[in-house]
């Protein structure tokens, strides 16, 4: 099964532009109203916002069966849809019950991305990244996602996983303190999202001194508003 | 439509802060442009000891095939992982799967089912996928194809017209759907079947070879890919 090998033993990234994955991980639940219930679906699709949805480009995922008759699944949605951070998340569940089945109405969401932003006044880093979840009932609930914050006066983002290291450190060593990097989360609207900073310091002239750093606030996070 | 497919990761090692999987499809015999576009993922972390994590990963029907200028429903699946330690990040080797389908037909001898679905995963049952069957007979382009079942808001209208639809049909009805998974694998699956019309008669199971049952479990045939 193994092939070739891409293992870097200087634990530098792999050779590659990173991520640029350009969905997040979103979860939906569902409370059985009463017992007997088989099986629950979820059907889903997106609109660019205030348009119908196109069902017959859905998708759809069975929910996995949790204690006490909850159901979650992860849907995978896009962080834009038509170049928009802004979109409508349509989805509906079909529920099998022990002889009946039923599709629930149509539910529509606005899915909205807010920036957050994490300051270094020293100088500290070079690159930032954000681990992001919506707020759910458990922490266990929480899908992880991840976006690369863009500094102040740099070019370089990339959306779904840590940025490549290398020359970055002349870079950003040449922009004035503080160092402000800005990433970006999404959610449904109304709700909370739940992040921590991934510090990342590369490239620097002694690679003793490269380090990453997932700072969560002491295990709570900070949250914002969507 | 997708089909669904787990990938873990068990911590071997004290202080891993979190692991990504990143991953890319091919159409057969060719290989990722890494520095073109690939997927990344953080999978969840489920705790426990030694630490669980899993990343369940959406996985397409088809690839397109550039080179020839087709899609292709068996492709290949790279991936490998990326693992924060330490302060530090390393990588794996480098993950190479042949996803494979395997079509499956149900044959209804005696025209009692108006509604059937697989029901399968890959491995176990972590990451079911429901699929609508239907009768090849049954004109692609028709409003009462199976797959536009779930989306019709006036679910009798459905069933009475496909009742119809596929009473006229010579017996036996043969319905089709499609599995996937990575060679080698085994898959487990039952169908769903139902007859929905007329609504005096209206029934359905889930169906393994022992029998009825409910949805999962072991009454469920093994496919080995």
């Amino acid at each position: 099964m193994v092939s070739s090998p891409v293992t870097s033993p200087s634990g530098q990234a792999p050779p590659a532009e990173r991520g640029g994955a350009p969905v997040f991980g979103l979860r939906k639940s569902w409370l059985d109203p009463r017992p007997g219930i088989a099986m629950v679906q979820i059907h889903y699709t997106w609109s660019p916002r205030g348009a119908a949805p196109d069902w017959a480009a859905g998708d759809e995922v069975v929910l996995a069966p949790q204690a006490g008759g909850v159901r979650t699944a992860v849907l995978e949605v896009p962080r834009t849809v038509d170049g928009e951070t802004d979109y409508s998340l349509h989805h509906f569940f079909f529920v099998v019950g022990v002889n009946d089945r039923a599709a629930s109405p149509v539910f529509t969401e606005d899915i909205v991305a807010r920036e957050v932003t994490y300051e270094d006044p020293a100088g500290t880093y070079t690159s930032v990244g954000v681990v992001w979840s919506a707020v759910e009932a458990s922490p266990e609930l929480g899908v992880p996602n991840y976006t690369s914050a863009v500094m102040d006066g740099l070019p370089f983002e990339s959306m779904g996983a840590a940025p490549e290291d290398g020359s970055i450190y002349e870079f950003v060593r040449a922009q004035p303190l503080p160092h402000v990097f800005r990433g970006t989360v999404w959610g449904v609207r109304g709700t909370s999202i739940r992040y921590g900073h991934h510090l990342i310091r590369h490239g620097m002239p002694d690679p003793a001194e490269n380090t990453e750093v997932w700072d969560d606030n002491g295990g709570t996070g900070w949250t914002v508003e969507l | 439509m997708s089909w669904y497919y787990a990938k873990g990761w068990t911590d071997q090692e004290d202080g891993i802060e979190q692991v990504l999987i990143h991953y890319a499809c091919t159409p057969p015999g060719q290989w990722p442009d890494w520095s073109w576009s690939h997927d990344a993922r953080v999978l969840q972390d489920f705790g426990g000891y030694p630490r669980q994590r899993l990343k369940v990963i959406r996985m397409p029907r088809d690839v397109w095939d550039m080179e020839n200028g087709w899609s292709t429903p068996e492709y290949r699946f790279h991936y490998y992982f990326e693992v924060y330690q330490h302060g530090n990040r390393w990588t794996t080797d480098l993950f190479t799967e042949d996803i494979v389908y395997r079509d499956l037909e149900y044959a209804d001898n005696d025209g009692w089912v108006s509604n059937i679905c697989i029901y399968w995963s890959v491995g176990d049952w972590i990451a079911p996928v429901y699929s609508p069957m239907e009768e090849s007979r049954v004109p692609a382009d028709s409003e009462f194809v199976a797959r536009n079942y779930y989306s019709y808001n006036d679910k009798e209208r459905f069933h009475h017209e496909k009742y119809h639809m596929l009473r006229v049909l010579d017996l036996p009805h043969r319905f089709y759907s499609r599995m996937w998974g990575p060679r080698g694998a085994t898959i487990v699956q039952q169908y769903h079947i139902g007859r929905m019309y007329p609504p005096e008669e209206k029934s359905e199971t889930w169906l393994g070879p022992n029998g009825p049952s409910g949805p999962g479990g072991d009454n469920c045939w093994f496919h080995h890919l």
